[in-house]
């Protein structure tokens, strides 16, 4: 039975330490908070429906043990910016990516959100999640998730220059249509 | 110009595609001739747009070596127990919720959970003694005897810590309702030259432990490695524990204790 969930996880790695590095703003924090989140996960594998989605379900794992990591470790004063040090991949040597002053300063204006509200920007626009999928995950009321994601999204329209004439002509493909 | 208005909500689920597609196809519509719309909804567009480019190139970068396969190896354990339950049953999957038969069924598990976690404990030798001159060195704190402990589980929030007047330390790590919404507390309680212990006391009439187990070997100063957390993290899933509250619910859960 679960024949998938061990493949599926795995597979999921890279999504769940990206939302990490968000939540933790530190890789080496991220890293620990992905394995805490894989040991509950295995742990609680049984409660595992397959009927719903194993993304959300392990999101919100991380996302409580990410609170209890904060108040067990008092984290929050060590945390770094997660652009203090360059891409794992490019200290690597084995992938040349192009970080553009773009990328960091978008990634930038994300890492000064507060927390509350850079996680429902995560989810939502990073992660593509929906807003029910991410009201679930952080156990607040879909309006909630909607307040927090619009103030967000102000913030760092403010900060990245996004809403001033010359940018609002820029390529509008549609919304995609989740669930 | 368009004769609907939208509000900024409606735009941003738009944008998000979480609009109803009735709704969605009237701005769709309106945006055509609309160019003030277009300048509205572009903020949210964009924003999206910006935050998914910037983050998309981190799942190109490998999961460390080292982590990778930490998680592979858990992967092999829980595929294997998953297989072999019945191998299992001595081992940390017993805290598993199991098909429970009706009624009565609650108390044995706990007394089972308890008595378990107390074997552990002794077997990670991490310094609770429960002979020699301290007979009762671990089993006090299960029983709650410490007065200022009762004190500070009805007093303090989340996050603090406190020093006790035995010289003990308490520190609160969370609050959290369980499946049939009793107030529970997640602490951790530093005895000198005495292992950390993590403890879960749940509220009815009075504190009960419903689960302890030694985090720390006494003479480490470091915090509990997560790892040595599982069985507690097993236990919190068993007992359907929901998130931890907020610290306005907490003081408000544990004024309602007070009355």
């Amino acid at each position: 039975m679960n024949d998938r969930f061990s493949q599926d996880l795995i597979d999921f790695l890279p999504n769940l330490r990206r939302f990490a590095i968000s939540l933790t703003r530190s890789r080496d924090l991220a890293d620990d908070l992905v394995q805490i989140t894989a040991e509950k996960a295995f742990a609680a594998r049984d409660r595992f429906d397959p009927e719903t989605r194993l993304d959300a379900w392990l999101f919100r794992i991380m996302r409580n043990a990410w609170i209890d990591m904060v108040r067990r470790k008092k984290t929050q004063g060590t945390q770094i910016d997660i652009d203090d040090k360059p891409d794992a991949a490019i200290v690597d040597g084995t992938r040349v990516v192009e970080t553009s002053l773009m990328l960091k300063s978008a990634r930038k204006a994300m890492a000064e959100l507060p927390e509350n509200q850079r996680e429902v920007m995560m989810l939502i626009c990073v992660e593509e999640l929906s807003y029910k999928a991410a009201a679930d995950i952080l156990n607040i009321p879909t309006g909630t998730v909607m307040s927090r994601l619009s103030r967000a999204r102000m913030t760092i329209s403010e900060k990245l220059g996004i809403n001033t004439p010359d940018r609002r002509s820029s390529a509008y493909k549609g919304g995609k249509r989740h669930e | 110009m368009s004769d609907v208005t939208f509000s900024d909500n409606e735009l941003m689920a738009y944008a998000d595609g979480e609009l109803a597609e009735a709704r969605a196809s009237e701005i769709d519509f309106a945006l055509v001739s609309d160019t003030a719309l277009a300048e509205r909804l572009a903020l949210f567009v964009d924003t999206r747009a910006r935050m998914s480019d910037a983050f998309a190139p981190m799942l190109d970068e490998p999961v460390p070596d080292a982590l990778m396969q930490n998680i592979r190896k858990l992967a092999e354990e829980s595929d294997a127990a998953q297989n072999a339950p019945e191998e299992a049953e001595s081992t940390i999957v017993a805290f598993r919720p199991r098909a429970a038969p009706p009624e009565a069924s609650r108390r044995p598990f706990w007394q089972m959970a308890v008595a378990a976690t107390l074997a552990l404990a002794i077997g990670l030798g991490a310094g609770i003694r429960l002979g020699d001159n301290q007979p009762t060195g671990g089993l006090q704190i299960a029983a709650l005897s410490d007065p200022y402990i009762v004190s500070a589980l009805s007093e303090m929030s989340s996050g603090e810590r406190r020093l006790l007047d035995s010289g003990s330390e308490i520190t609160i790590i969370a609050t959290f309702l369980d499946e049939f919404g009793a107030v529970c507390r997640e602490f951790e309680y530093d005895k000198p030259e005495s292992a950390t212990l993590v403890s879960v006391t749940c509220y009815d009439t009075e504190w009960r432990v419903k689960f302890a187990v030694a985090a720390a070997p006494a003479n480490d100063t470091a915090y509990a490695p997560a790892s040595s957390l599982a069985t507690l993290d097993a236990y919190l899933l068993a007992i359907g524990a929901g998130a931890p509250l907020t610290l306005e619910d907490e003081a408000q859960a544990l004024a309602k204790l007070a009355e």
